[in-house]
């Protein structure tokens, strides 16, 4: 057996860093709605992947600095990411098990479940109407959930993070 | 080599939770009442301003690609079509000028004040998407150079939004499209005064105050009408493009295009209105320069308008660093806004208004 890489935190931090990017990409107005959250896609991931490398509170380090990286009040990602990975880490034993097909399944409710949560804070600071494009990104999120899975098992085995 | 434990030692899961679950909640609550956590908020921001600078850099790269990539006919055809163009703004300017201090004269007699002194930035729009259904841009500009909250931005057609919040390296602008903005205009050709509201679409706005038998036409440009204290008077807003009397409701349904190209825009102007006005009897021209600046009260020759123009106005519209004085004595072009926030030195920040103008006028209300 291979020892694992020691780097494997700065490896979750920089795939974090990447989605970041991939969350503020500027897209047409007709797609952009649709861009999923890929820090939680890929927050997620590693959850389930190395639940004893990132915990609660790395979780909510990410969703402060996403926070701010979107300009939303300070704690609304910080709080929905660390319920999110609090939701994962309990049950990451199950969701590995699952066929591909239930852990889709889980991903959507998860990712479901930020988006309303998204709402619910937001409209405290400026009241809105609810309308479905809002949870546009839970839809997609779950259809590019198998391609972010893979890209970042290949990083993982590749890089011997484990 | 990473210990996998069997038995988690530390809080437990779930009081981990329950310490993030506070935090964040104690954090919006500060967040939302008072601006006490602005500093962390701008420490965080020097961490994040890698992220928002590598992924503006593509588009960065091909924009410049577009411009160095140019070819010379079309670069001579640029050159003189932008030359025609600044010929006909100059002879427009010319006549602001002429209205400007007429506009002054008659104000003092009616014993009002004239505002005066806005100085302007030019920040560029970075190209990231912050959040899907707001209407929110990022520019390049922060509150290293002095911005603050509330400013208003422009750009060459016209009103663009305003700054909604500012850290240190980069602020966000709210777009008069946003649903949750709103600006006070008036009608240019009746003076009818109303407020022009976001739809979230960046093509249109709703004016949805006006009664049925308003006085409003479609193709009225609305302008700025100076009230609620964050727009300064008379920038062009809009145009009505749509009216539609509703007899069965209260209010008719208007709306109108924005003038400012919303969706193309690169670059803006951040204006800094200087609150200070001229004084109300404007006889002594020492008084008006005193209240402008002081640097240059006595020795400033009575330059020719004529002459200023041309060179000062493209200095507004020039992107790069150094502001340059038309001469080093004479103008006085910038009245700084808050010197106790500018920790840099403001770049390419100059004033649209001059104040030889207004030098020119107060010595000729003394013939």
């Amino acid at each position: 057996m291979t020892s694992p890489n020691p780097f494997g935190t700065l490896l979750y931090l920089m795939t974090v860093v990447w989605a970041m990017g991939l969350k503020i990409m500027p897209l047409s107005t007709v797609i952009q709605p649709w861009n999923p959250d890929w820090v939680l896609l890929v927050m997620i991931y590693w959850f389930l992947a190395l639940p004893y490398r990132c915990g609660v509170f790395s979780a909510w380090m990410i969703g402060i600095l996403t926070d701010v990286l979107t300009g939303r009040m300070l704690g609304q990602y910080a709080l929905i990411y660390a319920v999110i990975s609090y939701i994962c880490l309990k049950l990451y034993k199950r969701i590995r098990l699952f066929p591909l097909l239930q852990q889709g399944a889980f991903i959507f409710f998860c990712l479901l479940f930020a988006q309303i949560l998204a709402f619910c804070i937001e409209s405290i600071h400026n009241p809105s109407r609810f309308e479905f494009a809002f949870l546009f990104p839970a839809f997609s999120g779950t259809l590019v959930w198998p391609f972010v899975g893979v890209i970042l098992r290949i990083i993982r085995v590749r890089n011997r993070v484990g | 080599m990473v210990i996998k434990l069997l038995f988690a030692s530390g809080p437990s899961i779930n009081t981990r939770l329950l310490v993030a679950v506070l935090l964040s909640v104690l954090m919006l609550v500060i967040d939302q009442h008072n601006p006490r956590l602005i500093k962390l908020r701008s420490a965080l921001s020097y961490v994040v301003y890698p992220i928002l600078s590598t992924v503006n850099l593509p588009f960065e790269f091909f924009s410049n690609l577009k411009n160095s990539a140019i070819s010379y006919i079309e670069l001579r055809e640029e050159n003189k079509r932008l030359k025609e163009q600044q010929f006909i703004s100059d002879g427009k300017l010319l006549k602001f000028a002429a209205l400007e201090k007429e506009n002054i004269r008659l104000r003092s007699l009616l014993q009002s004040s004239y505002k005066i002194g806005e100085q302007v930035l030019v920040a560029e729009i970075l190209s990231v998407n912050l959040v899907p259904f707001d209407h929110v841009v990022l520019v390049n500009k922060g509150s290293r150079f002095g911005l603050h909250l509330k400013q208003p931005v422009l750009d060459a057609q016209g009103v663009v939004g305003q700054v909604v919040r500012t850290s240190p390296l980069t602020s966000e602008v709210m777009l008069i499209t946003d649903p949750n903005h709103a600006i006070p205009v008036q009608i240019n050709r009746n003076g009818l005064r109303t407020i022009a509201v976001g739809t979230g679409q960046l093509n249109r706005l709703i004016l949805p105050f006006l009664p049925n038998n308003a006085d409003v036409q479609p193709g009225d440009l609305l302008i700025t009408s100076g009230m609620g204290g964050t727009f300064p008077q008379g920038y062009p807003v809009a145009v009505v493009e749509r009216v539609e009397a509703q007899p069965h409701r209260p209010f008719a349904l208007i709306s109108a295009t924005p003038k400012a190209a919303l969706d193309k825009i690169r670059e803006v102007l951040i204006v800094w209105s200087d609150s200070k006005s001229v004084p109300l009897n404007t006889a002594g021209s020492s008084d008006t320069n005193a209240s402008t600046d002081k640097s240059s009260s006595d020795t400033t020759p009575p330059a020719a308008t004529e002459e200023l123009l041309p060179e000062k106005y493209p200095a507004v519209l020039r992107r790069k660093k150094v502001f340059k004085p038309v001469d080093d004595e004479s103008s006085t072009l910038v009245i700084d806004p808050e010197p106790s926030v500018v920790n840099e030195p403001k770049v390419g920040a100059t004033d649209i208004m001059s104040t030889e103008k207004i030098e020119r006028s107060g010595e000729e209300m003394n013939d």
